[in-house]
């Protein structure tokens, strides 16, 4: 639990409503799934241009790229896919951001 | 421990924008966990891009030079099966997600190990080794 200064123009608006740490809260909690959701679809929308590149999730393809020699050298031997190492540096700080903005998204709803 | 120092990729971009031209930032990404840049600038005739990802467990990074489509040189340290084969042999699926540095060759026909590799090494190599009139077949890692 932190603590945040509020202006007193919106405390004077919370106030009517009663309880103003609860409505505090509640305003906050719109906030933050409004801003969580916005980061969700930013980072969804460029996970999606590497998916629809590589016709597979990032596991499936952090998975093969370092198991399978064949799939490698097929992805070496396209122009299109022949820097996949560098792509698959961009698309796993992506997926892990997504999946920890998934986190936060889940905490927030549970608070 | 702090994967990335307060600045570094500012520090980063700086030092690659002092040796190459054209510098574009593609990707940037920052927070207490982890640090991502990937940029694409050019060197005379030919196109660069670098790729790095920093956080607790240490460095990736792809390092490419590439010229009409066909990539000239390509540093990098991802667990490659084709590099795990080269260090280890038959034991390479035993060792499947480790860190390999290594460099791919003449249009990633050719791969050979390598040391560690930092940017400021890459970018001290490109000038030791690539110049305008450089051919494919004369790069050596």
């Amino acid at each position: 639990m932190g603590d945040v200064r509020v202006k007193d123009a919106y405390l004077e608006v919370f106030r009517p409503f009663g309880d103003v740490q609860g409505v505090v809260d509640s305003a906050l909690q719109h906030y933050a799934i409004e801003k969580a959701n916005e980061k969700i679809a930013a980072l969804r929308r460029k996970i999606k241009v590497w998916e629809d590149k590589y016709g597979c999730t990032y596991e499936v393809f952090a998975y093969r790229t370092a198991r399978d020699e064949e799939y490698v050298q097929e992805l070496n031997h396209n122009p299109q896919t022949a820097m996949w190492e560098g792509d698959l540096i961009v698309w796993e700080f992506q997926a892990r951001e997504l999946a920890e903005w998934y986190q936060r998204l889940q905490d927030i709803l549970i608070a | 421990m702090v994967p990335a120092p307060p600045g570094y990729l500012d520090s980063l971009i700086a030092l690659v924008s002092q040796r190459l031209s054209q510098v574009q930032v593609v990707e940037r990404g920052e927070n207490p966990d982890r640090a991502l840049l990937d940029l694409v600038a050019r060197y005379g005739n030919y196109e660069v891009r670098i790729s790095e990802i920093l956080d607790a467990s240490g460095r990736k990074y792809a390092y490419y030079v590439f010229q009409a489509g066909k990539i000239v040189v390509g540093f990098d340290n991802t667990p490659d099966p084709l590099a795990l084969r080269l260090k280890f042999g038959q034991e390479a699926r035993r060792h499947w997600r480790e860190r390999i540095p290594h460099c791919h060759l003449q249009n990633k026909t050719k791969t050979e190990l390598t040391a560690e590799m930092t940017c400021e090494d890459f970018l001290d190599w490109l000038e030791a080794n690539l110049s305008e009139g450089a051919s494919l077949s004369g790069v050596i890692c």
